[in-house]
């Protein structure tokens, strides 16, 4: 089973880019940018509740998070009850667990970053994904489409040889105007879809407009989903990287 | 302190997070949290019959419900009150009040902070095993009271865990046991620190303190260690990283008599790999050298056995196997294999599986089955539990 990097989702997926540039003038490559210049950009806060949705059950789980850029970044668990409190620091490449319970902090080995992601049908691979969708991938602009009743980009992104990524390739729809994600599919090696994330419930947080939604959909096993809610999500905090240390991960509220 | 005053000592305690809360005018300020479990068990036993040479089987039968409520409570913005109180009641076959009570040894420290009843068929107790204060200044942290003190790295045997170390066959246990004791930590850069920390202790000969020396080189996590513990100087150390995608940790410590020299070196090793594939099938790998161990000692030690840093396991060398494997996010199984090879094999097999059946509620299975050979390869006991956890 292949996971959605779930970080790359919670740490900025969703903040959004001020467009001043012509549509006509980008290229697909300069659109993916400033994507992925607000993925990386920024500093965020954001408090997330995921729902892993089957049709026999669901569970709901809570967390904050405090981001900057894609190097670092402090996740506490606040729900459910049962793990309440568990922290995840990350520090470029290196990952490490903090349980209250027992007062331990876990270096986590490197394989457990490529495991779904508390259950879910993302994964933390995205922790210490090196590459990047502007200069590890090939772009294809295809025909415009249309999202939710949003005017399109549609991009075709395949991987650079030798890149370590789990996909064959990545499509994504961009919103013209706003430049937010809408939706993306994501193919395996043989070009079979593996999962959707679509993007909805657009609303203006932190002066920006940012879907608010995200659901994840294995193509396999369309009963199985996950969902990822934003309840609040602050942009431009200044966190030094001083912020993100083992330090912190046992003091921060 | 007299039994008594300890008493009424230990109720002043566990009452003062209610009495405050109580009085509180913004109770937002305090958390409380903790759970609720019922674990129900059966042992069988191989009780031999001088008489007719054959061993007959006799089935145990407990009950355990197990209450834990944790209080943390900000002071300003630099001191946090954390306490937690740990209520079990325990009913079933067990014969005498003393058997019963035995079930609940462990847990105090250098304070009495318990209290215990029991009957022939039951027991009772409620003990405070956490009840400190943190302190932050800057870079400095203080820790001033019950605490868990945790320097062990490895999975099942911390020789770095001078403080508490714990048992692994007490599952039940998750918090592990406190220590009276304070800390001191200075953070000096953001993966690295120096520690400083003693445990009460009312003999010179039982004091344990030491120094821990946390720094990060190359995407590995290093610590040393020198201390004091129960009259021995004690050098230890342990490290945690990766090779390529493998998890690669370990911990050693040696002990040195500080009151004669003609005691033998004592220490003990562990090494630990561990991997996850993309089947979210955990697989862990691990041995120890504990050089106070036997190598021909009852299998049986292992489940009532007094643990210390000193000595973290009743055998010299042991090797573990683990599995686990996540079905779906709300079912999960797994097996640990331990064997340590001499005349007896001693073999320690733990089966377990849990599913949460509910937002706030989990059942759980553990196994734990030992094996041997005396004349021939048998399994003397065998124990199995079924826990029921609701966690608020």
């Amino acid at each position: 089973m292949k996971y959605i990097p779930i970080l790359a989702l919670i740490f900025g997926l969703s903040g959004t880019f001020p467009n001043t540039l012509e549509a006509q003038t980008l290229s697909s490559k300069e659109i993916i940018k400033k994507v992925e210049n607000t993925m990386r950009g920024n500093s965020n806060f954001s408090e997330i509740k995921m729902t892993i949705i089957r049709p026999d059950w669901s569970r709901e789980m809570t967390m904050k998070s405090w981001a900057k850029g894609e190097k670092y970044a402090l996740i506490q668990v606040t729900g459910p009850a049962r793990d309440k409190g568990t922290m995840f620091l990350k520090r470029e490449n290196e990952l490490w667990n903090w349980q209250p319970r027992i007062n331990k902090t876990i270096k986590m080995p490197p394989s457990m970053l490529t495991q779904s992601w508390m259950g879910s049908d993302f994964s933390n691979d995205d922790l210490v994904r090196q590459s990047s969708f502007v200069n590890d991938f090939t772009h294809e602009r295809l025909p415009d489409e249309k999202v939710e009743g949003r005017d399109c980009y549609v991009i075709m992104m395949t991987p650079k040889e030798g890149v370590p990524v789990v996909w064959g390739s990545i499509k994504f729809w961009v919103d013209k105007k706003e430049f937010i994600q809408m939706k993306s599919e994501f193919y395996d090696e043989d070009e079979y879809l593996v999962s959707t994330i679509a993007f909805s419930e657009i609303k203006t947080m932190a002066g920006r407009p940012i879907p608010t939604v995200l659901t994840v959909t294995p193509a396999d096993d369309e009963e199985n989903k996950t969902i990822i809610e934003y309840l609040n999500l602050e942009f431009d905090k200044q966190y030094e990287d001083s912020f993100f240390t083992i330090q912190n991960m046992k003091r921060i509220k | 302190m007299s039994n008594k005053t300890s008493k009424l000592f230990y109720l002043l305690l566990v009452l003062l997070p209610f009495s405050v809360l109580a009085q509180e005018e913004d109770e937002s300020k305090w958390e409380v949290n903790g759970y609720l479990k019922n674990l129900q068990s059966a042992s069988l036993i191989q009780v031999p019959n001088f008489i007719t040479g054959q061993s007959e089987l006799v089935i145990l039968s407990n009950n355990l419900i197990h209450n834990r409520l944790n209080f943390s409570r900000s002071l300003g913005s630099k001191m946090v009150f954390k306490s937690s109180l740990r209520n079990r009641f325990l009913y079933g076959d067990l014969d005498t009040p003393e058997r019963m009570l035995e079930q609940f040894e462990g847990g105090n420290d250098f304070f009495d902070l318990s209290l215990e009843g029991s009957q022939t068929n039951w027991a009772a107790q409620t003990i405070l095993d956490r009840f400190y204060l943190d302190i932050y200044l800057g870079d400095w942290e203080m820790s001033i009271g019950r605490q868990r003190i945790n320097w062990g790295i490895s999975t099942f045997w911390n020789s770095n865990d001078i403080f508490n170390a714990f048992n692994f066959t007490d599952f039940d246990y998750e918090e592990r046991p406190g220590s009276d004791a304070f800390l001191l930590r200075k953070y000096i850069g953001f993966t690295s620190s120096i520690e400083f920390a003693i445990a009460a202790a009312d003999d010179i000969k039982k004091l344990k303190a030491g120094f821990l020396y946390k720094f990060n080189l190359k995407n590995y996590d290093y610590q040393l260690l020198a201390g004091i513990t129960e009259n021995h100087l004690s050098l230890g150390g342990g490290w945690s990283g990766a090779i390529k995608k493998i998890g690669f940790k370990g911990e050693f410590n040696t002990f040195n008599d500080l009151s004669t020299s003609s005691e033998p070196f004592t220490g003990s090793f562990s090494m630990e790999f561990d991997y996850i594939n993309k089947n979210a099938l955990y697989f862990g790998f691990g041995v120890l050298y504990n050089s106070l161990g036997q190598t021909d000692t009852n299998i049986l030690n292992l489940l009532d056995f007094d643990i210390s840093a000193r000595n973290l396991y009743p055998f010299k060398y042991t090797v573990f196997y683990s599995m686990n494997q996540s079905f779906n996010p709300i079912f999960s199984g797994g097996i640990s294999f331990l064997y340590s090879p001499g005349p007896v094999h001693a073999t320690f097999l733990s089966p377990n599986f849990n599913l949460s059946i509910a937002q706030n509620w989990d059942l759980a299975f553990f196994g734990q089955i030992v094996f041997d050979r005396q004349e021939k390869y048998s399994s003397p006991v065998q124990g199995f539990f079924l826990r029921l956890k609701y966690s608020f």
